[in-house]
């Protein structure tokens, strides 16, 4: 925790350059200097402009019809004087944290994700298919869910928040998703985000797409982790791969099933048909040379094997070729939830990667209940995509998961302050989490059941989410 | 060496063990890890390096304790900078270019007095970079760990009020952050 005196430096300073870009943002020069200024002082004077303007009820950021340059709200406004910046616009709207210490919620680690990382390596992180909806629709799940709190109860001093997961005992429900590539968005990477797991005492399971190795991983983290797998059509080296992975220790396989038809990533492909994109920018970041390969696609060459169909024997055909267990990630139906379970599925894995996958317009808090109901206690089941507070991952648990994840959040984190960003991010969330327990008057995580949630009508949605922020 | 406040005797305690500690090691031998972060416009980045704390005892105001009871004079952290490790080579040369460590071989911070609240102190003193010095204040958290005392802090600095000019490479494309975060954590054992 901050000292009070290290709070007030840090509140000054904020207040400060919050001044500063009012400043600018009235200036009548700003339209002439506003192409050249970087992109987080642009995204700065972005969000004070708006501010301004919603304030007087005119757009932000329009063309002057006449010149067609960029008029600001003063100029539009024709001089009105400056609000003050208020707590309500940062809640709501998002603000630019200069560190960990200020941040109050996940939502605080986005903005700045945005402003210190490659635009098109963003657009990979914030895209959903087709315009975001899936995206949207999963956030909308969880704020339709209503809590039913209790007042009086038990002593909730104590909190117990550990889950058992195939006989491994975890401190929280909480764990962090599969994400690629998180050197794109920092040098630390999945390593960044394993020492953070692991000084919380939560489970991490590692992108088949990962910037850094199965060994750097483990060894940054303290020991063997989960691994997420995209099949390869030769069985060869999908063989090869999990052969490696179990080798080097690790228990459990997930592997994702959501993409086999394809997705309309229409967001990326915006981004990378840019000018402002080139091959050099991402070289440099993560390596993408002409030879490279993404690490656990290196070692895994050799003789062609069968391609076989990805059809429920597969699964088969995978628990065969490892001890690890094999969870399938994607699975959103009742029907495919008790398929899954019959054809030996160790865990299942509600997702549809974020909104990443199909537009199927329905959240993975909507799909939860047929997939338990469809498990029938058999096996555990996971949930991943628009978890953002607390209160998401008691929702989750109260409606038949075991284990919740964390996706973008984590990689806000990252992307804004390295290993500090994750750390802060896991702590609010499980701040948040307990919060909620307590407010239930529940004591352990099997304690945590449908009584204490029912559904609303309509999603209470209040963060402003232009452009997807605030999702 | 001054200690202006002392509300917690434990945490005197377990800084002058700390400062009583680096003292007796080995000049040479690095006993704190040093982590340095930023940002650019691509992504975030990450740089380490191990250096060396050391303590000059000696009557200045500083804690009384066994074995060490005539204080402490004073307490200095030293960076080499050529020993920074970047996630590659191309982040390392950058970081020496800007760096220019075969003028500027250390980074220095000079510790010059600490006030106490619980198990956190309040360490202000001099931070030296390029040959430019500025007061740095910073919060540290010292905790007794085995034999020794572990100790945690971290501050924010802005490269350029040191003279250091963040890099620009690939005709601008790829800017640093003048802003940084230094993180360090050290075990001394007495």
């Amino acid at each position: 925790m901050p000292t009070p005196t290290a709070r007030t430096t840090a509140a000054v300073t904020r207040e400060s350059r919050r001044r500063f870009f009012r400043f600018l943002a009235a200036s009548p020069l700003l339209a002439l200097a506003y192409p050249a200024l970087a992109a987080d002082w642009r995204q700065a004077i972005d969000r004070e402009d708006g501010h301004l303007a919603t304030h007087h009820g005119l757009p932000a950021r329009t063309l002057c019809p006449e010149c067609g340059q960029v008029m600001t709200y003063q100029q539009q406004a024709g001089g009105t004087a400056l609000p003050g910046a208020n707590a309500l616009d940062d809640q709501f709207g998002g603000q630019l944290i200069e560190s960990v210490d200020e941040a109050v919620n996940v939502w605080d680690f986005e903005r700045v994700a945005n402003a210190n990382n490659l635009p098109v390596h963003w657009a990979y992180l914030h895209m959903g298919v087709d315009d975001l909806e899936t995206r949207v629709a999963n956030r909308e799940g969880f704020m339709r869910l209503q809590l039913r709190p209790r007042r009086l109860g038990a002593n909730v001093a104590k909190l117990d928040t550990s889950v058992s997961l195939f006989g491994r005992r975890w401190d929280t429900p909480l764990f962090l998703c599969p994400v690629a590539a998180l050197e794109a968005y920092h040098t630390e990477g999945e390593s960044g985000a394993a020492r953070a797991a692991r000084a919380r005492g939560i489970l991490q399971i590692q992108s088949h797409q990962s910037s850094q190795s199965y060994e750097q991983i483990a060894e940054a983290r303290g020991e063997p982790h989960w691994f997420q797998l995209y099949a390869n059509a030769d069985w060869g080296i999908t063989e090869r791969t999990i052969k490696k992975v179990a080798g080097l220790g690790c228990p459990v396989m997930v592997w994702t099933i959501d993409l086999l038809g394809g997705s309309n990533r229409e967001l990326n492909r915006r981004a990378l048909g840019r000018e402002g994109y080139t091959g050099a920018l991402c070289q440099n970041c993560h390596n993408h040379r002409p030879d490279y390969r993404r690490p656990m696609h290196r070692g895994v060459d050799g003789p062609a094997g069968p391609r076989h169909p990805f059809d429920w024997d597969y699964v088969k055909r995978l628990k065969d070729a490892t001890p690890m267990k094999v969870v399938l990630k994607g699975i959103v139906t009742r029907e495919e939830a008790e398929l899954a379970v019959e054809h030996g599925a160790d865990g299942l894995y509600v997702s549809n990667h974020g909104g990443r996958a199909e537009n199927s317009l329905r959240s993975t808090i909507d799909c939860l209940p047929e997939v338990v109901a469809g498990v029938r206690g058999r096996v555990p089941v996971f949930i991943d995509s628009g978890v953002r507070r607390g209160a998401d991952i008691f929702k989750a648990l109260a409606l038949g998961a075991d284990a919740v994840g964390i996706g973008r959040p984590y990689v806000w984190g990252l992307g804004a302050f390295g290993q500090p960003g994750v750390d802060k991010v896991i702590e609010i969330l499980l701040d948040e989490f307990r919060l909620v327990m307590r407010q239930t008057r529940t004591t352990a995580i099997d304690q945590i059941g449908s009584q204490f949630v029912m559904e609303g009508k309509v999603p209470i949605m209040t963060r402003q989410n232009r452009l997807g922020f605030g999702l | 060496m001054t200690r202006t406040t002392a509300r917690s005797a434990r945490s005197t305690i377990a800084l002058a063990a700390l400062l009583a500690g680096a003292a007796t090691l080995d000049a040479q031998q690095p006993n704190l890890d040093f982590t340095v972060s930023g940002t650019s416009t691509i992504r975030g980045w990450t740089c380490t390096v191990k250096g060396t704390m050391t303590v000059t005892p000696g009557p200045g105001g500083g804690v009384a304790m066994p074995g060490f009871a005539s204080g402490v004079k004073s307490a200095t952290v030293r960076v080499p900078v050529k020993a920074f490790t970047c996630p590659n080579a191309e982040m390392t040369e950058h970081l020496m270019q800007a760096m220019k460590p075969d003028q500027f071989p250390e980074i220095v911070y000079q510790i010059e007095k600490y006030e106490l609240a619980g198990d956190r102190a309040q360490a202000s003193g001099t931070m030296t970079i390029q040959g430019r010095s500025q007061p740095v204040t910073l919060p540290v958290v010292i905790k007794a760990s085995g034999n020794g005392v572990a100790l945690e802090g971290s501050t924010r600095l802005d490269m350029t009020a040191y003279g250091v000019e963040p890099p620009v490479v690939m005709l601008g494309m790829l800017k640093v952050g003048p802003q940084i975060r230094i993180e360090f954590k050290g075990l001394v054992t007495p």
